[in-house]
């Protein structure tokens, strides 16, 4: 089976002042259709840097990522006419709109997949929204929503959109414990309902067991379960030092 | 009759509990090597020194049953308590010959009777006496200890290598272990919970999580120190 999200030996670094932070140190991953993986790190351990790579946002120093079979750095993507990968992001805050005033159904439906009729993505909408329990706010304007119901909108836009990658950034931070299992039940199921390859990044390690396959991010390094050798002692992991600049 | 009985009741309980039948890890009778569950147990002992003795009772005391039946019906509750099902006969017979249950036999399973007759254990009024009292008195918390930090505590810089090497080799267990604990639920139990048992029982996962979640993280800060230490001091020189 082919990967809808892989990175290979992707280091990415930040400057600060004069100095070279390493924020993701050599990853190396793959996510295959219908999987759910969560990646479970502290604050400041690189999880923002690695959504926005994984969505294709920030371009790696080195390594490659693919995404939907594509890499988006191949070319400058405003010159490319070459196919885009279908990626959707959710961010913490559930990102910024730039229509404030327009409701919420009209923002979630017109993420419908390309081809499908006004009523069709209307109910599609509907659906999401009812999914993710918020179908009551449909006839508001973004502008009045909470933060908590802009991250369940902005998730079932990006729901909506059935990408073939999914990426969330720490959602749960905005949310409360029944919202933070009903969100973890929703991407399970957009996972094996849609084929989508789902990245979730979050600070509470709670949040992952709804996971496929966990990961934990800590020094720019992912501490993963080796595939290779099931049920035995894991490989030594190449020893990070604490000086992180390149 | 009734107040010694319950005057009584402390220290016997008292007694049980030093007198536990706690579980070692279980061998395998002809290598003496551990077995793989007792070797997954060895790693993260979540539940080191907590006796079976009361699940049982509480078991017996919900539905009577017989031995390999309280068995399955363990594993199915505490599957994650790593306790195996020679145990559960050994907490059986303690309690029977304490009071707590008593044995019925019943006439074999099949229709005409033939197969082998079962013991069905039931709780005694003794019994849920004492269980009662069990889960009204306060218990203490007990203390974690793990093989590997007793190994730092005795290491000299020559064996720091090796120790780094566990640390790693442990750290890449808990995830995996983490990752059992995600798989190991069905699609159709992730949902809110609505019972009591469900809600515990969701409880207890994440509890099994956070746990994991500390040692990786102590692991980690572990592995950190070490290597900082190891690289600033040349191998084999003593303090």
């Amino acid at each position: 089976m082919t990967a809808e999200l892989s990175f290979v030996n992707v280091s990415v670094s930040r400057h600060d002042g004069s100095r070279v932070i390493r924020v993701l140190d050599r990853l190396s991953f793959e996510l295959e259709p219908g999987q759910l993986i969560a990646v479970c790190g502290q604050r400041r351990s690189g999880k923002t840097t690695l959504v926005r790579t994984a969505a294709g946002l920030i371009p790696p120093d080195s390594g490659q990522v693919r995404l939907d079979g594509l890499d988006p750095w191949a070319r400058s993507p405003l010159l490319s006419r070459a196919p885009k990968p279908r990626v959707a992001l959710v961010s913490e805050d559930g990102g910024r709109r730039r229509w404030k005033r327009r409701r919420v159904i009209d923002l979630v439906r017109r993420r419908a997949p390309a081809r499908t009729s006004g009523r069709s993505a209307r109910s599609l909408a509907m659906r999401q929204l009812q999914e993710l329990e918020v179908a009551h706010l449909a006839e508001s304007p973004w502008r009045d929503l909470g933060l908590r119901e802009r991250v369940l909108v902005a998730l079932a836009e990006a729901l909506t959109a059935q990408p073939r990658v999914l990426v969330t950034d720490n959602l749960s931070l905005a949310l409360g414990m029944g919202e933070r299992d009903l969100v973890g039940h929703c991407l399970r199921h957009a996972a094996s309902t849609n084929e989508a390859a789902i990245l979730m990044v979050t600070e509470n390690v709670t949040d992952t067991l709804n996971a496929h396959k966990i990961a934990l991010l800590g020094d720019g390094k992912l501490v993963m379960p080796d595939e290779r050798m099931p049920g035995q002692a894991g490989t030594v992991l190449r020893l990070p030092s604490r000086e992180r600049s390149a | 009759v009734v107040v010694r009985l319950h005057t009584s009741i402390p220290l016997i309980i008292g007694i049980a509990t030093v007198n536990t039948t706690t579980f070692g890890w279980p061998r395998c009778r002809r290598s003496r090597e551990l077995l793989p569950s007792a070797r997954r147990a060895a790693t993260t002992q979540v539940v080191a020194g907590v006796s079976a003795k009361h699940a049982v009772l509480g078991l017996v005391i919900e539905r009577p049953g017989y031995g390999y039946q309280l068995a399955q019906r363990l594993q199915e509750r505490c599957s994650t308590w790593g306790w195996e099902p020679t145990g559960v006969y050994r907490a059986l017979e303690t309690l029977s010959k304490e009071g707590s249950l008593r044995q019925q036999g019943e006439k074999g399973s099949s229709e005409s009777g033939r197969a082998a007759p079962r013991l069905i254990y039931r709780a005694t009024h003794v019994g849920e006496e004492r269980f009662q009292a069990w889960m009204s008195e306060r218990s203490k918390p007990r203390p974690q200890r793990q093989d590997l930090d007793l190994k730092l505590l005795f290491a000299g810089p020559p064996d720091i290598p090796v120790l780094l090497e566990q640390i790693g080799c442990e750290e890449q267990t808990c995830v995996r272990e983490l990752t059992a604990l995600a798989n190991a639920l069905e699609d159709s139990q992730r949902m809110r919970p609505t019972t009591l048992r469900d809600v515990v029982r969701k409880l207890h996962r994440e509890r099994d999580a956070l746990v994991l979640e500390a040692r990786v993280r102590w692991l980690g800060n572990a592995r950190l120190t070490l290597t900082e230490l190891a690289e600033a001091r040349p191998p084999g020189t003593r303090t």
